[in-house]
């Protein structure tokens, strides 16, 4: 299935990067190959495969605790307006 | 005594008998990664507090402290895994830096078990790459020939063990990157099950594949690390809760089923590394196991649906580094939108856009059934045919990779010709099965690895293989030449 020419830049905007002419140009050649190697999938047979019984973590009791990490997490943020991280405005 | 081609059991033997102290045995480390690591670049960052961390060693056992399982031994960890209070970068400019605020489970075992981290290692960026060369701070080179690559992702960990700057080194698979690095570098990569060892703390990059695993010179250290980092975990619900079984490294193989399955033979595999591993099998029919041909016909699928499976999941684990919380944050834009968009054009490198991108194709509207769906169907069968395989064999035998270790450069400029490299290891990511890489001959000078993978769950079956292997030869003794 081929990958239309403005596909690359739907993508970027999905994906949220701000692609620069060149990178998109590079993509635009690169990519397609990839996605006609992975696309032989749709000659894959296939029939359906009951999922698999796995041990899994047992659920904890809904209690909340203390992790004491907000400290070291707001340390970090790009810009903060006193215990809260401030963005540009939503709208 | 050679500081720098130590065992665990040395290390142990080594305290023990008074020959050296763990403040001795850091210093030597650190300043081995000072005068050796400039050729390689390993290393990302050294860690300061080791020196800290081998006096309280040395403290326990001036008090006579019982020994921990590793007890004052150097280990360095792949810089994707969290470390309280330290940078972590992930190999990405994105990050900031980051300042880690909790601790991987894995590492705090290691920690808890008395390891001494002395550094962190160098990685394709998110862990996405077969080389290193992806990562966004330097290359990593390969000791055994400094213009060719050391594999990767976790090229730094397997070049630190290799190059004897740490005695173990934690990696992380999803598609190959301990194993395909362990095979270029000459030492043991290991690969648990799916679900064996926690990835709380672990960068995320495809949650359905990821595990953490160790590398070591011998199996029966990465058999060690594997038995302390591995187990139940509260903080990751896909770990399993049962009680981790005792591995018998001692074993014999006398009896053992060993599968060759053709398809890991053949096309697209370099023939010179196909008969080193195929001789290797004959070892261990001299040691009394049978050799059975068998046939995994949907794993000639297994890349392309890694492919699929990989980048969709990482689209979605890498929409957090949007510039908000922490790391780099570009405000040069008007709106909030472009804040993500400009952090992440100047935050990520090309493979991870390119991979970010791949992922969001796939799962897009109207193509996720035939791309996204399609490989979660595929991958089902190929789990299938891995179980149903394991009825008539014990253990699975393969080349790691399908060519040895390949120049700088050689793979950048064609993504697909690097995703090749990743051929015959993400079957067992793909099937959520255990994998190990041991050292099993050369060619072109360089080191060429042996597979062995087993059911899931059985990380038994497949390190007594590989244990019997090496006390039957010495291609993993062999040391590549370091600049002193």
């Amino acid at each position: 299935m081929p990958v239309a020419p403005d596909a690359i830049t739907t993508l970027a905007a999905l994906a949220r990067i701000d692609l620069a002419d060149q990178e998109a140009k590079t993509f635009s050649q690169q990519l397609p190959k990839v996605v006609e190697y992975v696309g032989q999938l749709q000659q894959a047979e296939t029939h359906h495969v009951p999922t698999e019984d796995v041990p899994s973590q047992p659920l904890r009791p809904d209690e909340t605790a203390d992790a004491d990490l907000a400290d070291a997490m707001l340390n970090q943020a790009p810009d903060r307006d006193d215990r809260a991280w401030k963005v540009k405005s939503v709208w | 005594m050679d500081l720098t081609n130590l065992t665990i059991a040395d290390v142990r033997a080594g305290y023990a008998a008074k020959e050296f102290s763990a403040v001795e045995l850091a210093t030597s480390v650190l300043g081995r990664i000072e005068t050796a690591d400039p050729a390689f670049g390993a290393f990302l960052r050294v860690r300061e507090k080791a020196m800290e961390d081998a006096e309280a060693v040395d403290a326990r056992l001036n008090a006579n402290e019982p020994a921990r399982p590793l007890e004052g031994v150097p280990v360095a960890i792949k810089d994707n895994m969290l470390l309280a209070g330290e940078t972590m970068t992930a190999g990405s400019k994105i990050l900031g830096p980051y300042q880690a605020v909790y601790t991987a489970t894995a590492v705090q075992r290691l920690q808890d078990a008395g390891a001494i981290i002395v550094g962190h290692t160098n990685l394709d960026e998110f862990a996405m790459g077969a080389s290193t060369e992806n990562s966004a701070y330097q290359p990593t080179r390969n000791p055994w020939n400094v213009a060719m690559v050391p594999g990767g992702s976790s090229g730094g960990s397997a070049v630190a063990v290799a190059t004897g700057q740490a005695v173990i080194a934690l990696g992380s698979d999803t598609g190959g990157s301990i194993r395909q690095p362990a095979s270029f570098c000459n030492v043991v990569g290991f690969k648990p099950s799916y679900g064996r060892v926690s990835r709380f703390g672990l960068v995320a990059l495809a949650s359905s594949l990821d595990q953490i695993g160790p590398f070591a010179k011998t199996v029966e250290d990465a058999a060690t690390v594997y038995r302390v980092i591995a187990g139940s975990d509260a903080h990751d619900a896909t770990t399993n809760p049962t009680a981790l079984p005792d591995v018998d490294l001692g074993a014999p193989v006398a009896g053992l089923r060993i599968g060759i399955p053709q398809e890991f033979f053949g096309d697209g595999v370099d023939p010179k590394v196909a008969k080193v591993v195929m001789e290797a099998a004959k070892e261990f029919e001299k040691l009394g196991a049978t050799l059975v041909d068998v046939s995994l016909p949907h794993s000639r699928d297994g890349l392309a649906t890694y492919y699929i499976i990989l980048p969709a999941e990482a689209s979605s684990n890498l929409a957090r580094y949007d510039g908000i919380r922490y790391g780099l944050s570009v405000q040069d834009g008007s709106s909030l939108l472009d804040v993500y968009t400009h952090t992440r054009a100047r935050g990520f490198g090309p493979e991870v856009k390119r991979r970010i991108m791949l992922g969001t194709f796939a799962l897009s509207a109207g193509y996720a059934d035939a791309y996204y769906h399609q490989a979660q169907r595929v991958r089902g069968v190929v789990r299938e045919e891995f179980h149903t395989v394991f009825d008539r064999v014990d253990v699975l035998l393969t080349p790691t990779s399908p060519t040895v270790a390949f120049p700088l450069g050689a793979r950048t400029q064609d993504p697909l010709t690097m995703y090749l490299a990743d051929l015959l290891t993400v079957p067992a990511n793909l099937a959520d099965i255990p994998a190990i890489s041991i050292p099993a001959g050369f060619v072109n000078d360089l080191p060429v690895g042996l597979q062995l993978m087993g059911k899931r769950w059985d990380e038994s079956a497949v390190l007594q293989a590989a244990a019997a292997y090496q006390r039957a030869t010495d291609w993993h003794t062999r040391r590549p030449p370091v600049a002193a």
